[in-house]
């Protein structure tokens, strides 16, 4: 005989009563034998009678409905009169609950906006990128091989190169602007699903015949620079050198503030790959076929360009945007959930605590004939409706804290990916009732429980019911727990905030105290030789040194830099301690050194009239050590790859953290910047005796008629680029530091309100002790003895855990690791201050008890 | 003590499990209330739509249910019988009044066709 689905026997029971849903069961399965008996035993007799179960289900359901429904009132009327019997608890549950739910909403909101929300194109989960150059920066996949990926690579749909070129100055239809240009094939239209408002996009065939002196625009440019006019089709872009005729315009869909720079560049433009062997840059989109693997698309990618050692780094175009970011995002993220679960914890203290002063209360309803689910379901609909007041507040709240998170993102991270979407949205609101019912429930599903299963009898009785130590046990444990959970945040916050300090404190190389740097993108309007004049010409400036190849160090990577490499060799054949080093390229004057505070530590800086004799160059120790072991390298000689040639070894400086602290650095050499009058291009690095916001207004001032014909800035200051550098670590380990102060304060006030109920409910017992001769500083120590057995416990469980969980954040530390005995005993010491002061009060209040007054209750 | 309402009047279906249900006395369960209908009366009567509305009877008053013995053709579970109570049969005797009021001159119209 078939045996019915557990859940859908559950459901009918819930309908109805046990016995009669076992009744209905039977007579499904006396159905069935007969049908058996009668020969129309049907083909599938378990789902045959699971489905007359389910019909069962639904019959009930639609004649209990109305009563349901008068049930829920009534219950909802019983909720509504305990919450306003205790104002001040409730009041006090409500904020607590709302602090947690309002943090979680807000980083939720922040997280959606940049993480999860899905790319505002069709399928964006199929669209990817296929990198075309190796981690050493070499072309993997020349236009030869893109060819062949457009032919023949069957795991994508669609294949494009695509790439935005910002900051370029453009003329359309006599307006000049700055702005960024999409230069990308034709197959881009159709992968991304783009169609024109106006006129056509260039085709495959246009780019086979060479037609490609045509532009189209982006949506929102053309309504906001060129007010929506129809007749800009025909009109000429200007881009450099190169002039083009608008053939169409984007539609009003490609413009998503959601999108990033996927659709929403002003101007695009052909990107024409050629078919003959070239050295083009490229850079290559596609959409993959429905059902396929990122890895798929590696492994035939690999194939086509004949590159077995090479494992292309296929990755989905939205994980390329967030790749920065993901990581502390979703941290975050759980953080925030790590709070809301210490919020309902606390709220589950609290409500049991309550219902603990509601015994009497709860017998007399049971003795007036409420069941055990009615009583239950009372206190489920009070935690409901206490959450669901939370979640308002929280709500309320996350309107300014939502404003808030956005500002500080957009300050303390500028060009964050979709920051500017940050808001309270649907989807955000979907979130915060979803968590106002889940934290409800938790919250009242213990208090609950314990509230209905009191026997009638014992709760009528003046004496302590049996209940009342199950209910103690429980708030034992949800303190704990909470702690517990307090300590796992407060080491993840810990473990950020020594990160930064680490990061911070770290000698960086050079001196960056009144360092400034001038570093236009494109080149000066004048002579590099007459720029120098003029900032020398600024006072307070002590001295000016120059810099090609090799971005200026920490500006090169805040700003916008590149990173040319060298290869060394010992040119003596020998191979030493390493046979050649990949270093940085830095070309610079002799006086770069004393301006950027590089000290030698051996030798010292070439004459700037150096003549005859191999040229000079200067090594970082790392370099010099790399090449020469321990031997003494000074005066060697060593063989460069480009510059190309042999150069002697004059000094040797220390190794500079050019990309910041935090990222691994090659070593770094430095070559003679020969003297060109005719140079406008070049980085110059300026000693200033005043401090930096005195000398930035002043250089660029000075500047201004030589600077590149560019609105963005060229003089910056090294504090700012190093602020720049630590931003997203500042930022975390400001959010991580939120959150475990949050957790904390909550935590605290838990341990307050279990020691003040505990001292409330136990006055008796107290005024008996205190009768019988114990004095009030021994009354204040069990109780401080009682919060402290709680914080151990606490710990004791909570450290373990933060340990376990830290170690996933390798990744996101600096110079500090997940068992670090420093981090876990300062997190002991501060919680357990705070959570002995939150215990104080209560313990004072206990040892005050007046055993007269204490009896007579 | 105060007058108790007349039971109010019955649905079609009411009628026939109420019938059907007196009929079989002692053993009234779902399954055999609407085994029985559709042996009298030929229509097909769903044993959970006789549960439903033998429940909705026993809220009104007009019917009462207890449990018997488990039984191994039903899994080992119990049957609910129903039996009509005083005010069910007082509802009954009301619907046929009813019925044989608004049929009375209507016998030769009935009985040709």
């Amino acid at each position: 005989m078939p045996v019915p689905i557990r859940p859908l026997a559950w459901l009918l029971r819930m309908m109805s009563s046990r016995h009669a849903a076992n009744a209905a069961i039977g007579d499904v399965l006396e159905d069935l034998a007969e049908r058996r008996d009668a020969g129309r035993w049907p083909r599938h007799p378990a789902l045959w009678a699971n489905l007359q179960i389910i019909r069962a289900i639904r019959l009930e359901m639609l004649a209990a409905a109305p009563r349901l429904l008068r049930s829920a009132g009534l219950i909802l009327r019983d909720a509504r009169r305990a919450i306003r019997a205790a104002p001040a608890h409730s009041l006090f549950v409500v904020l607590i609950l709302a602090a947690g739910i309002a943090l979680g909403t807000v980083t939720f909101s922040v997280v959606d906006a940049v993480v999860l929300k899905p790319l505002p194109v069709e399928h964006p989960e199929r669209l990817v990128s296929i990198p075309t150059r190796d981690q050493d920066f070499k072309q993997r996949i020349t236009p030869e091989i893109y060819w062949r990926l457009h032919e023949h690579l069957d795991s994508v749909e669609d294949l494009a190169a695509r790439m935005n070129m910002t900051g370029t100055m453009a003329t359309v239809a006599g307006i000049t602007d700055q702005v960024t240009v999409t230069r990308a094939s034709a197959d881009i239209f159709r992968m991304l699903r783009l169609s024109p408002a106006i006129g056509r996009f260039w085709t495959a065939d246009d780019e086979r015949r060479g037609n490609t002196d045509v532009a189209v625009l982006g949506y929102r440019f053309w309504r906001q620079q060129l007010g929506g006019d129809p007749s800009v089709l025909g009109k000429d872009v200007s881009i450099g050198t190169r002039t083009s005729t608008v053939i169409g315009v984007l539609s009003s869909a490609s413009d998503h503030p959601e999108v990033a720079d996927l659709t929403n560049a002003p101007i695009w433009v052909p990107m024409v790959v050629p078919r003959t062997p070239s050295e083009s840059v490229l850079a290559i989109v596609a959409r993959m076929r429905p059902g396929v693997t990122t890895a798929q698309v590696a492994g035939d990618v690999q194939r086509l360009a004949e590159a077995p050692d090479w494992q292309p780094a296929v990755r989905r175009l939205l994980d390329l945007y967030v790749a920065p970011v993901r990581h502390w995002m979703l941290l975050a993220l759980g953080a925030a959930a790590l709070v809301v679960l210490v919020a309902c914890a606390n709220a589950a203290n609290l409500m049991l605590t309550r219902s603990a002063a509601r015994t009497q209360e709860m017998a007399i309803r049971a003795s007036l004939g409420a069941s055990r689910r009615q009583i239950a379901l009372a206190v489920l609909a009070e935690g409901l409706l206490l959450s669901l007041g939370a979640t308002t507040g929280a709500l309320l709240c996350s309107i300014a804290g939502v404003r808030l998170a956005k500002v500080a993102v957009t300050t303390a991270l500028p060009g964050m990916f979709r920051a500017s979407t940050i808001s309270l949205n649907g989807r955000v609101l979907a979130a915060a009732m979803a968590c106002a019912v889940v934290t409800g429930v938790l919250c009242s599903l213990v208090p609950a429980w314990q509230t209905s299963r009191a026997p009638v009898s014992t709760l009528l009785k003046d004496s302590e019911a049996p209940t009342a130590t199950g209910r103690r046990r429980w708030r034992s444990t949800f303190l704990t727990a909470e702690i517990a959970t307090v300590v796992v945040l407060l080491v993840v916050s810990w473990l950020f905030v020594v990160s930064l300090i680490r990061v911070t404190r770290i000698d960086l190389g050079i001196d960056r105290t009144n360092l400034l740097a001038v570093m236009p993108r494109l080149a000066f309007r004048a002579p590099v030789d007459e720029v120098r004049q003029r900032i020398e010409s600024v006072p307070g400036v002590s001295g000016v040194a120059l810099s090609r190849a090799a971005s200026l160090p920490l500006f090169g990577r805040a700003f916008h830099g590149a990173w040319w490499t060298t290869t060394l060799e010992r040119a003596d054949g020998t191979s030493g301690a390493g046979s050649s080093v990949k270093a940085l390229q830095y070309r610079v004057t002799p006086n770069y050194f004393a301006v950027a505070g590089l000290r030698f530590s051996r030798g010292g800086t070439w004459q700037a009239d150096a003549a005859g004799g191999p040229p000079a160059i200067v090594l970082d120790e790392q370099a010099a050590r790399r090449l020469f072991g321990d031997e003494d390298p000074m005066g060697r000689q060593v063989r460069a790859t480009e510059p190309a040639g042999i150069f002697t070894l004059v000094g040797t400086v220390p190794h500079v953290y050019a990309r910041g602290a935090e990222e691994d650095d090659p070593p770094a050499a430095y070559f003679n910047l020969k003297p060109d009058p005719a140079r406008i291009f070049a980085g110059l690095l300026v000693r200033a005796s005043r401090p930096p916001e005195q000398m930035l207004p002043l250089l660029t001032e000075v500047l201004e008629p030589v600077g590149p014909d560019l609105k963005e800035p060229f003089v910056f200051a090294a504090d700012e680029a190093v602020r720049r550098l630590t931003a997203t670590r500042r930022f975390n380990a400001g959010l991580m530091s939120v959150f475990g102060l949050v957790g904390m304060l909550i935590g605290a006030a838990g341990v307050y309100a279990v020691m003040t109920s505990f001292v409330a409910q136990q006055t008796r017992e107290i005024g008996v002790r205190v009768a019988l001769g114990a004095t009030p500083a021994r009354i204040q120590r069990a109780m401080l003895a009682l919060a402290w057995r709680h914080l151990l416990a606490g710990l004791a469980l909570g450290v373990p855990v933060a340990w376990w969980l830290s170690r996933g954040l390798t990744a996101l530390l600096f110079q500090v690791t997940a068992a670090d005995a420093s981090v876990y005993a300062g997190v002991a010491a501060l919680l357990s201050g705070v959570g002995l002061m939150a215990a104080w009060i209560p313990a004072r209040r206990a040892a005050r008890i007046d055993p007269i007054v204490s009896l007579r209750r | 003590m105060r007058p108790r309402h007349r039971p109010a009047p019955l649905g079609e279906f009411e009628l026939l499990v109420l019938l059907a249900t007196l009929s079989l006395g002692d053993q009234a369960y779902p399954v055999s209330v609407a085994r029985e209908i559709e042996a009298r009366t030929g229509r097909k009567a769903s044993r959970t739509t006789v549960l439903i509305t033998l429940e909705r009877m026993e809220d009104k008053d007009l019917v009462s249910s207890r449990y018997g013995e488990p039984t191994p053709e039903r899994g080992g579970r119990p049957k609910r019988f129903f039996r009509v109570k005083p005010r069910g049969v007082q509802a009954t005797r009301d619907s046929l009044e009813r019925i044989e009021t608004l049929t009375s001159g209507l016998e030769f119209v009935l009985k040709s066709r």
